[in-house]
């Protein structure tokens, strides 16, 4: 191909604008690939599934200033569920150990397939609830069943494993431990203790998100909660849409206030809210990342349409001269946008070195994930776009004859 | 070269008469390197600010002494320790300054139970805590020597909660009830939060400091609705405490104090450290300590370095702003290049006039000087709305975020490299050019 080696000349022949074109798609692709994954990796953290039903769930936890004395006796919860019951609109309550996106994971189990040390252990979320947990939270059973209500432990105030003999676990978790294999009636050992697993929760997320490998290490026992500070009441409000959530969390909050002990207080939301809170920083993590793509897009496209539009320009009196030898505007477009290709795939090779350390230090010093190949062929792609984009509408107006442009 | 001032005015001149003359292309220039200065420096201001000296006048010479007796592997980053232990470390700095810190948490009220707030941070600590750490008084001063031998009910409030509970800082002689026991204020602080909150950083290193200060040896007197952080191996010693029996924190083996000393010289802190080898040698003779028994000394940056304080994102952030500063970089020579090639006639004419090839480079050194100026502007500008941006986040760490001395210096400094950087290679390119030929076809 003769006019490819002409064109490799050419390129020789302008070694500052080439090296600037080259380290502009380099460094572009390198931020670009980089954020991208970040944004990706934020949005799925916000759209995390809960395996709940979020809509028309409300959430309401007992807090408390002071310790030890004046906690309020296990007996408030009772109350509270019967309270709450009466509020209208409400058509299931439930105590609950703990709820998902609630930020507070304090009950997790090292749970395993054997007894000893041997086997691998998983740090598990441990949800506890009484018999209206699974339709009041809504969350789906994929095999197996849910508890019988004879089978409900009360807690005591701090819950003896012993006595509890059945366990529901997550779909990933039984996934992680028992392997392809539908675990039913696999005894599964939680910090040491056997218990039978009964049935195959679809998805339930822990109360704390810890990447998405870990999201849903969870399960489920059948111990009715009864430290009153750390669980919550979680009410299934009806699903007639013309009672709004809001004045029902008021409502509710309402009611359960005229039950208080001591130094304490409720704090009611709904779980939307709850939800919204506890991703709080990512969603603004994910506004500013969303602002710095685009922000990093604008700069990045001035500054390579510029460039390669402005080398494209300055030759125009050499694209004349070959107009008037024979070469046809085809030819002349095709020339530039094989050149721009040249330089931009350079870019992108020394780019995606560029781009790999920076994500191998990440990986090393921060615990960020490595950069899926799809970030790379979506800032590759956008790339390779905008540098055609940006010599092809100058070389399409390139002069027709030879002469002045 | 004669005349240089004249030169220079010259050159100014002849740089905003181009910039003039094609306005579109100079704004887009420093837009982009100011975008680029804007966006490194907010990530460089807010890390600056994290992982700051929170005590300049005092860092090098404030140390941390802590023992493991068991050897295990610690997870905090301020390993507690046992009340003895803590108390043999403080006794042992003789003359200099050292103190002993505890963390707990509970309700404050006015003696006449008029005022109050729920759950306060409370510090347990002794008498140097305040001259060792800088902390300035609005009035009265700290407890003494006598205070902390009888574990006294003296307190020192924080500016907030003197006027929380009493309206102004004029409290001192004032009661306030903390767990169920009466202290008499003897001082309010003045406004202090350092950043990072280095002398523990246990509940999180961008928190704001306790609201109220008492002698460690009082504790014993509180009762249960205050919470003490403490681990006990042993469930008796626990349960007691958790029932408000808090003199068994000073007679177990319960971990729950940290110790700061200050060692001025070299000499002292070698003294200090061979102190505590031979600390953790008698303690493993008497049995106390197990033969994997550790014990350190570590200065105040090194434990700060050690905690690795700055949010992973902000790291992450910082990476790629600079990434982008060196696009933006890149661009504005790009654009500068372009720019003083389609002006190689004029070159060319003022070179055939006499004009040197040095005074060529000069002239649009000096133009690409002035675009990084105006570039710096925008991008101070940039940062100032990127860091109120920050400050809105949900988070501690955001909320100390500012700009201040030392980032207004750097970025004074870039800027005004970086137009000289974006113009350098263009301006060598520009200035190269032979006379004549370009005369001819142009």
């Amino acid at each position: 191909m003769v006019e490819f080696s002409l064109l490799l000349r050419a390129l020789r022949r302008h070694k500052i604008i080439v090296a600037i074109l080259v380290l502009e798609f380099a460094i572009t692709f390198a931020i670009l690939s980089n954020v991208f994954f970040l944004t990706a990796q934020r949005f799925s953290t916000l759209y995390q599934k809960s395996g709940i039903q979020e809509q028309r769930l409300v959430i309401a936890t007992l807090h408390s200033d002071g310790f030890g004395a004046l906690l309020p006796s296990s007996g408030i919860l009772d109350e509270a569920k019967g309270v709450v019951a009466a509020v209208p609109g409400v058509i299931g309550v439930s105590i609950v150990g703990q709820t998902p996106f609630s930020g507070n994971d304090m009950w997790r189990s090292k749970v395993s397939r054997t007894r000893g040390e041997g086997g691998a252990t998983v740090d598990a979320s441990t949800y506890s609830g009484d018999a209206q947990a699974m339709s009041v939270l809504g969350f789906k059973i994929s095999s197996g069943r849910w508890f019988s209500r004879e089978e409900f432990e009360s807690g005591g105030a701090i819950p003896e494993l012993s006595r509890i003999h059945l366990v529901l676990i997550t779909r990933q978790l039984a996934n992680k431990i028992f392997g392809k294999t539908v675990p039913l009636g696999e005894t599964l050992y939680v910090t040491g203790v056997p218990m039978v697993v009964i049935g195959v929760i679809d998805v339930l997320s822990r109360p704390a998100y810890y990447g998405a490998d870990k999201s849903e290490d969870a399960i489920f026992l059948p111990v009715i909660p009864s430290s009153a500070v750390t669980s919550s009441v979680a009410v299934r409000m009806s699903d007639n849409l013309r009672v709004p959530v809001e004045p029902a969390v008021h409502a509710i909050t309402s009611s359960l206030q005229r039950i208080l002990r001591g130094r304490s207080y409720w704090k009611v939301s709904s779980f939307q809210e709850q939800r919204r809170k506890y991703f709080e920083t990512d969603s603004a993590a994910l506004r500013v990342l969303t602002l710095a793509l685009v922000a990093i897009s604008v700069v990045a496209l001035n500054a390579i349409s510029a460039s390669s539009g402005y080398w494209v320009r300055q030759r125009s009196r050499h694209v004349a001269i070959r107009r008037a030898i024979g070469a046809t505007r085809g030819q002349i477009v095709a020339y530039f946008l094989i050149e721009n290709a040249v330089i931009c795939m350079t870019g992108l090779f020394v780019g995606a070195s560029l781009a790999v350390s920076v994500n191998l230090w990440m990986v090393r010093n921060l615990g960020v994930g490595f950069i899926p190949p799809s970030s790379f062929a979506v800032g590759a792609a956008l790339l390779f776009s905008i540098g055609q984009a940006a010599v092809l509408y100058p070389s399409l107006r390139m002069p027709s004859e030879f002469g002045r442009p | 070269m004669r005349y240089p001032l004249l030169k220079l005015k010259y050159f100014v001149a002849l740089a905003l008469r181009s910039f003039w003359r094609d306005l579109f292309v100079t704004a887009s220039i420093a837009l982009t390197l100011g975008a680029g200065i804007g966006a490194s420096m907010t990530t460089f201001s807010i890390v600056h600010i994290l992982a700051g000296d929170p005590i300049p006048t005092k860092s090098a010479v404030l140390f941390q002494p802590s023992v493991s007796l068991d050897g295990s592997d610690e997870t905090d980053v301020q390993p507690k320790m046992a009340y003895q232990d803590a108390k043999a470390f403080t006794e042992r700095s003789l003359s200099r300054e050292s103190v002993i810190l505890a963390q707990g948490l509970g309700p404050v009220e006015t003696d006449d139970r008029r005022g109050g707030q729920g759950s306060s941070l409370l510090r347990f600590t002794t008498k140097d805590f305040f001259r060792m750490f800088d902390i300035p008084f609005a009035s009265g001063g700290s407890w003494g020597q006598k205070e902390d031998v009888g574990g006294e009910h003296v307190a020192v409030l924080s500016k907030e909660t003197a006027i929380h509970l009493f309206g102004s800082t004029l409290a001192v002689g004032k009661a306030i009830v903390v767990g169920g026991a009466v202290f008499r204020v003897v001082g309010v602080m003045d406004n202090w939060h350092p950043i990072p909150r280095f002398y523990d950083l246990s509940i999180g290193a961008y928190m704001h400091p306790e609201d109220v200060y008492i002698p460690i040896r009082s504790i014993g007197d509180l009762n249960s609705e205050v919470f003490v952080s403490f681990n006990c191996g042993d469930g008796a010693d626990a349960g007691a405490i958790m029932s408000g029996r808090f003199d068994r924190l000073f007679h177990s083996e319960c971990t729950w104090t940290t110790v700061w000393v200050e060692l001025p010289s070299s000499s002292e802190k070698r003294e200090y450290s061979d102190f505590l080898a031979g600390y953790l040698k008698e303690q493993r003779s008497v049995g106390r300590a197990a033969p994997r028994g550790r014990q350190s000394l570590r200065n105040l940056l090194d434990v700060l370095a050690q905690a690795k304080i700055v949010p992973g994102d902000v790291r992450v952030y910082t990476v790629l702003t600079f990434l982008f500063l060196a696009l933006s970089l890149l661009s504005a020579a790009g654009a500068l290049l372009g720019g003083f090639l389609q002006r190689s006639s004029e070159v060319q004419i003022r070179r055939a006039l006499g004009a040197s090839r040095s005074d060529i480079l000069m002239q649009f050194l000096v133009e690409s000087f002035l675009l990084g100026v105006v570039g710096g502007a925008v991008g101070l500008l940039m940062t100032l709305i990127g860091l109120s941006a920050v400050r809105s986040f949900p988070s501690l760490a955001a909320q100390v975020v500012r700009i201040d001395g030392t980032v207004l210096g750097v970025t004074l400094v870039l800027s005004l490299a970086s137009g000289v950087i974006a113009g350098l290679v263009p301006a060598w390119r520009a200035a190269r050019g032979e006379i004549g030929l370009e005369l001819k076809l142009g």
